[in-house]
């Protein structure tokens, strides 16, 4: 395994984007390097981000095997990105499906060995390579440095964060409204048709319906139809839900837990010294508290 | 005839699913392609769906009992297989009391050269034992099989030694090459390991590492390889540029000895 065909397994799709270098004519995993952007991004299918990736990552691989010196710079930049201990957790690709993407946005220059594509000729000599032509910089300012903390990409963002943790308030819709009128995230123009040509013509129907028989009847994806149910009801106001809890039932008062309720009746209120030593120490109420304190 | 070993001392390292779709592969690449299941799990042979009782098998080709063409399986035009069954142990305690097993399945095999351009020979999870020695013996390639996962490195050495040590005995210059398995390039453990793997064996490995997939095990479970039901599946297009890689890399050709010889 040469060390570009490692590196298309490593951060990228394998063969085919072994394939697909090769179609470029880049043989070598310093001749990563010196592709043009766009046709990076094109390689992978227009993503951008992957893209700029795959360069950052040849440029250390060819660090980490000797085969380039990696100037402090993309090392920080790669640093700084810790993608890794993100993408363990949460390895899904369609993760970038929900960042909306603010009018004005500006992406950042691709440069997938920035210190080469500003470096200029001196660089390429010192690689024995020729020189590629200068890349194009961004005509306006990208809005997330002109905007400061308080930009659309910020916000952007915090609303990501706000959805992926549900804390996002969703604007309650009767079971009566229409499917058009429900903006369920996914329910395209395409579904709605198929599904009103199906007999479902309110938000209730599509609830209420056999996803199963649907599915068949519509030949829309199981999958697809069962997480449209879960986005409508989930945008459903409790009421409407048939769902109370305990908290909010006026006849019922809020649970409280006792010691007789957490310990086994024959040990409440005699903890063993043993037990003790597992039981967290309270914290001052006014005392400093967290990591620092 | 080119004839590939895959081996290694470890079980569950991907070794038969390796096989069959290799097998698969070459011979969706238009290759007349032979399979031969020398494990006596015979995991190989129920994994293309076929059963074989009482019928005459490996074993008894190896014994020199039948024909290897009287045992053959034509799976499809093109593509066959040579089936195992529990028997195929017993060889191994045979052996220890008969001579000249180490070479019995290139003796098998010489009758049906003609017949295949390549055979993929699918080992018994031990790197020691005899059939492992007659399917070293017989390659033109050696295919070290590893997984990308914990202690595989250390058992690929060690694997990797006792090949070279056989194929030295015999004097043959046969290459060993080293193919990664179940690699999941989306956990930073599988990715070091990788790297460590091309560190050692650097360009005896395979440009193609196959990425492990849900649906190749499915496949297997199910009798028939995955090409044969989604040819264009991520598993099967790691294994369709594996197959390429062998074409293009095909060793000059070694002369494939008789029964008569032994």
């Amino acid at each position: 395994m040469d060390s570009l065909a490692l590196l298309c397994n490593l951060h990228g799709d394998g063969p085919a984007t072994l394939a697909g270098l090769r179609e470029l004519g880049c043989f070598e995993l310093f001749e990563v390097l010196t592709i043009s952007p766009d046709s990076l991004v094109q390689l992978f299918e227009g993503n951008e981000r992957i893209a700029r990736r795959f360069g950052r990552e040849a440029a250390l691989l060819a660090d980490r095997l000797g085969e380039l010196p990696v100037t402090e710079e993309v090392a920080a930049e790669a640093q700084s990105f810790a993608y890794d201990s993100i993408e363990e957790v949460s390895p899904s690709p369609d993760i970038e499906e929900f960042i909306p993407e603010p009018e004005n946005w500006a992406p950042e220059v691709l440069t997938p060995f920035p210190a080469l594509s500003r470096g200029g000729p001196e660089s390429a000599a010192l690689l024995g390579i020729e020189p590629l032509p200068a890349p194009k910089l961004p005509t306006e300012t990208p809005v997330f440095q002109a905007g400061g903390a308080n930009g659309p990409v910020v916000k952007a963002v915090l609303a990501l964060w706000s959805r992926l943790d549900g804390r996002e308030v969703q604007p309650a819709t009767p079971p009566s409204s229409g499917l058009a009128e429900a903006s369920l995230d996914g329910l395209t123009e395409e579904l709605v048709r198929k599904l009103t040509s199906a007999g479902i013509q309110s938000l209730g129907q599509l609830l209420e319906a056999n996803v199963l028989d649907l599915s068949s009847a519509t030949n829309i994806p199981y999958t697809k139809l069962a997480h449209l149910q879960f986005l409508g009801r989930k945008q459903l106001v409790p009421e409407q839900r048939g769902e109370l809890t305990p908290f909010e039932r006026p006849d019922q008062p809020a649970p409280e837990l006792e010691a007789a309720q957490v310990l086994p009746p024959s040990e409440a209120g005699q903890v063993s010294p043993g037990e003790v030593a597992n039981v967290p120490e309270p914290l001052a109420e006014d005392g400093p508290a967290g990591p620092f304190a | 005839m080119q004839i590939l070993t895959l081996a290694n001392q470890k079980g569950g390292c991907g070794k038969t699913t390796t096989a069959i779709h290799l097998a698969a592969a070459l011979h969706a690449a238009g290759e007349r392609t032979l399979l031969v299941d020398l494990d006596p799990q015979a995991h190989a042979t129920l994994g293309l769906g076929c059963f074989v009782g009482r019928a005459p098998s490996l074993v008894d080709v190896m014994r020199g009992e039948v024909p290897a063409l009287s045992v053959l399986r034509e799976l499809r035009p093109g593509l066959s297989l040579l089936p195992a069954t529990l028997s195929l142990g017993e060889f191994e305690e045979e052996a220890t009391v008969a001579l000249g097993t180490e070479r019995a399945l290139t003796a098998a095999l010489a009758p049906i050269a003609e017949h295949f351009d390549y055979v993929v020979v699918d080992c018994p999870p031990r790197a020691d034992g005899i059939l492992t020695a007659n399917a070293v013996r017989a390659a033109t390639t050696v295919m070290l099989i590893v997984e990308t996962g914990a202690f595989a490195l250390q058992g690929a050495l060690r694997a990797h030694g006792l090949f070279e040590e056989i194929i030295e005995r015999e004097g043959s210059e046969t290459p060993i090459r080293v193919l990664a398995t179940m690699f999941d390039a989306r956990t930073r453990f599988a990715r070091e390991v990788l790297v460590g793997m091309h560190s050692r064996f650097g360009e005896t490995m395979y440009d193609t590492a196959i990425r492990t997939s849900v649906k190749l095990r499915e496949a297997v479970a199910s009798g028939a390889p995955l090409q044969w039901r989604s040819p264009k599946a991520r598993a099967s297009t790691d294994f369709a540029a594996l197959a390429k890689e062998v074409r293009q890399e095909r060793p000059a050709s070694r002369s494939v000895s008789t029964l008569s010889d032994f």
